[in-house]
């Protein structure tokens, strides 16, 4: 389950995480709105002490943030799991300014090429790394950046459910032409892909 | 007892006064001529990017912008003006007559003027000034990548002006521990000189990382070190992320002087949240590698667990400030305006914040105009919002003038629609795929007209900032007088003369609580 | 100044803490060492405060200081090193000697007066 669908494990976790912060919002703005309203109808009275009502809201912060801290790391721990056994490898290099990715499958490797070209719904084990500063490739389609580093690889597993055309981009500032150090992943289906393999690969 | 021991002023005993209100007027003066500086700065970005394609700055011209806009925001202004605030107020709301180590601080003063003239010198160097950030990550800030002496006035400009906040940290820490007037236990100390003990704390903690990471720079520039990258992440953040909270508490603290006295009701739950600051702070130095997530070289599990659980200390402090409103009468004047302001945004900011704390999540949203926004909304919509509750709030004491409540109220209005404006549709900008620290954006509907919006919101916040300007022009050379106490205050700044005398007080009231004035007043009743 | 010192302490005792938490969990890096190096100072500096005596009663406070914020300039300048190379490091640290020397006449002059 390496790698399993980021775009999918993020979209379930942001919506839940949107409607809970929406709903906090809305908590905070309604309680400030009546407290500074209420004042202006009555006068002021010492209130009666707050502190154990304090108390059960500090338990439910508490509950929230296990709560949110929970999903988010058994959602992490699916993300980041690495397959054993990936369809596709692909070496990833960043470099000032441009990608290099060079795909295999099964003893078949294409040329680096500028643009990553991968199988749609395949397991594709990635390392990334750089030749000089450190850059981040990011696959808005797919929810995921990782850093590359020069005197590290990271390795991570990705997923792309959808066929098509989808940007990338480096998303830590490298310098110059940082805003133009930009790829396109193509997601072929299996016929596709193993037609393209066998024209670019040896 | 303190006897004053030279007489004397003109330009030159401004420039080498030690009493600690002097010091602080001197770094919020300089801070605020940085202020301009960077802000100007941030309107080049915004009318650069309000359209697809380059039509304002060169690629090159623009990461000479974003640099100097965080490096000033951050290391010129807002953490400046968060000690000054604290090095003019602290000695005055515990009945001191001065700061520990006067010359420490006269000295800061000019580190800190020093660094910002270093940083900016960069520009008139022929390689220009550094633009990789107000983070400089190596290896791209190594000679190699970033060639010129601008960099290495950068780096210098930092180190002195970070060391300028450590020394003024620890002599208002010290102020704090020893120079209380009797009677003033710690637990009655106000809630500003809490927020303000705990800044001086993640300061003194904190701060030297970012020393070192700089050293680090200086090791690889000059001695061509082979520095490992995540050294220097983990150095820069663990300053980085306790320098945002620097950013935040004493503004906080402001908030909560200003709901007190313009709800006219005594703070609930005092103690609770002199434990959730004091949580908060430890909190702010245990998260520092959430801003390290995506590099696959930290336990984010960890950081993900310390990063959510701060919602727990800033859920204790919304709560203890909405019920002090509860239980009082609020007088929209100006400085609740900013309160409340301050109170709804930087929710958004900090409720964004508990969003990419989750890893995952900041899988996709790090380092793009998501972060942003967050940061923005946090900083700027919360923190600066803060500080001007406190600048409208404190102005009439520091100079014996009302800031115009017309001015402010246009101030206001003009700033909470700017700032909206300019930085929720951040949030959308980065969930499409926008990242950061970029001088163009590829052509495409979405993304054009949401960054037309947020620049259109930039010319209303500058034009927010002009009318603050003017006020401030305005009201110091012809402002309404005040008296001691205009608004009612509960703690003793407000038991002396506006502007207070060099040694402050004449005399002190009894001091039984955190509220020393209120009790009085409610005594008298 | 006594038991306030302990707060800076309690509060670097839970920063040595959350080292140790991360040292079990993931082994020696820069995490744990980071944070114990910031708890193991905050608690010796709230130690420190703790145990020195009270403040004297009687308090020297300049009003004017040429030579302090001339020592800002000496160092600035010798920081230039960096820069413009060695001979700004001997500049500024003349400088900073000439400033340090002021400050130490002041502060024998203040403590004269104070005896008084």
């Amino acid at each position: 389950m390496g790698g399993d669908g980021t775009r999918q494990a993020f979209d379930a976790l942001f919506s839940a995480y949107v409607v809970v912060t929406t709903a906090a919002l809305l908590v905070i703005g309604l309680a400030l709105t009546l407290a500074v309203l209420r004042g202006r109808r009555r006068g002021s009275r010492p209130g009666s002490d707050p502190s154990r009502l304090e108390l059960a809201y500090v338990g439910v912060l508490v509950l929230a943030a296990t709560a949110l801290i929970a999903v988010s790391l058994v959602t992490e721990r699916n993300v980041d799991a690495r397959s054993a056994t990936p369809d596709v490898r692909v070496a990833a290099v960043a470099s000032q300014w441009r990608w290099s990715f060079t795909v295999s499958e099964a003893g078949r490797q294409a040329a680096p090429a500028a643009d990553l070209v991968v199988p749609q719904g395949a397991t594709v084990a990635i390392t990334l790394r750089s030749t000089d500063v450190i850059h981040s490739m990011w696959v808005p389609e797919v929810r995921f950046k990782r850093y590359a580093f020069p005197d590290r690889t990271n390795r991570f597993d990705l997923e792309f459910p959808d066929t098509g055309s989808f940007e990338g981009l480096c998303a830590q500032f490298c310098g110059l032409e940082h805003d133009t150090m930009r790829f396109t992943v193509h997601v072929l289906d299996r016929r596709g892909f193993d037609a393209w393999l066998a024209e670019h690969g040896s | 007892m303190t006897v004053a021991v030279l007489p004397g002023r003109g330009v030159i005993g401004w420039a080498v006064a030690a009493d600690h209100k002097s010091v602080a007027a001197r770094v919020a003066a300089a801070a605020g001529i940085f202020m301009v500086l960077g802000g100007a700065v941030s309107l080049v970005m915004r009318a650069e990017l309000a359209h697809s394609g380059m039509q304002v700055t060169f690629r090159d011209t623009y990461n000479e912008l974003f640099t100097p806009h965080g490096t000033t925001m951050v290391y010129l202004v807002m953490v400046p003006l968060a000690l000054a605030l604290g090095a003019y107020l602290v000695p005055l709301q515990i009945g001191a007559a001065e700061l520990v180590a006067p010359r420490v601080n006269l000295f800061a003063s000019w580190l800190l003027v020093l660094g910002g003239l270093s940083i900016y010198g960069g520009f008139m160097t022929a390689h220009g000034a550094a633009r990789n950030g107000w983070t400089e990550f190596l290896p791209l800030s190594g000679e190699s990548f970033s060639p010129g002496p601008g960099t290495d006035m950068w780096v210098i400009g930092v180190a002195l002006a970070d060391a300028a906040a450590i020394l003024l940290a620890a002599t208002i820490l010290l102020t704090i521990l020893t120079r209380r007037a009797p009677g003033m236990t710690m637990l009655r100390l106000p809630v500003f000189t809490w927020t303000v003990l705990v800044t001086c704390l993640l300061t003194l903690f904190g701060f030297p990382a970012l020393e070192a990471a700089l050293g680090l720079i200086e090791a690889q520039r000059h001695f061509g070190a082979d520095i490992d990258p995540v050294a220097y992440l983990h150095l820069f953040w663990f300053f980085g992320h306790p320098a945002v909270y620097v950013m935040f508490f004493p503004f906080l603290g402001a908030v909560a002087e200003v709901v007190q006295v313009f709800s006219g009701a005594r703070l609930v739950g005092y103690r609770a949240l002199v434990l959730a600051l004091l949580g908060f702070a430890t909190g702010s130095m245990t998260v520092w590698a959430h801003h390290m997530f995506t590099t696959g070289q930290v336990l984010n599990e960890y950081f993900a667990i310390t990063s959510t659980s701060l919602l727990i200390f800033a859920g204790v402090e919304y709560f203890d400030l909405t019920a002090t409103l509860w239980r009082g009468v609020v007088r929209f004047s100006v400085p609740m305006l900013f309160a409340l302001a301050f109170l709804a945004q930087f929710a958004i900011g900090g409720l964004t914040g508990v969003i990419v704390a989750s890893p995952v999540l900041d899988y996709h949203l790090n380092d793009s105009y998501f972060v942003v926004g967050h940061f923005h909304y946090t900083l700027f919509a919360g923190s600066m919002f803060a500080l001007f509750a406190g600048v409208y709030y404190w102005f009439p004491k520091v100079t014996g003038r009302f800031l115009s409540e017309r001015l402010g109220r246009a101030h206001f209005w003009l700033l909470v629609v700017g700032t909206n404006v300019t930085f929720f549709p951040m949030f959308a900008l980065g969930y499409l795929g926008m990242t950061r620290r970029v001088a163009d954006y590829p052509e495409r509907a979405s993304l054009d007209w949401l960054n037309a919006v947020s620049s259109a919101g930039a010319a209303i916040t500058g034009l927010a900032m002009l009318v603050f300007f003017w006020n401030l022009a305005v009201s110091l050379a012809a402002g309404r007088a005040a008296g001691d106490d205009p608004w009612g205050g509960h703690t003793l700044e407000w038991a002396t003369s506006s502007p207070p005398p060099r040694h402050n007080f004449d005399r002190l009231p009894p001091i039984r609580s955190f509220a020393p004035l209120l009790d009085l007043r409610e005594q008298r009743r | 100044m006594r038991r306030e010192g302990l707060v800076i302490s309690a509060w670097g005792a839970i920063l040595v803490l959350h080292s140790l938490v991360l040292f079990v969990w993931q082994g020696p890096g820069w995490s744990p060492l980071l944070l114990l190096t910031a708890g193991l100072a905050s608690v010796t500096a709230g130690l420190v405060a703790a145990w020195r005596g009270r403040t004297p009663r009687l308090v020297m406070a300049p009003d004017l200081s040429p030579p302090a914020a001339l020592l800002a300039v000496g160092v600035a300048v010798a920081a230039g090193a960096f820069v413009a190379g060695t001979w700004l490091a001997w500049l500024g640290g003349g400088i900073a000697l000439v400033a340090a020397a002021g400050v130490v006449r002041e502060t024998l002059a203040m403590r004269r007066e104070a005896r008084r």
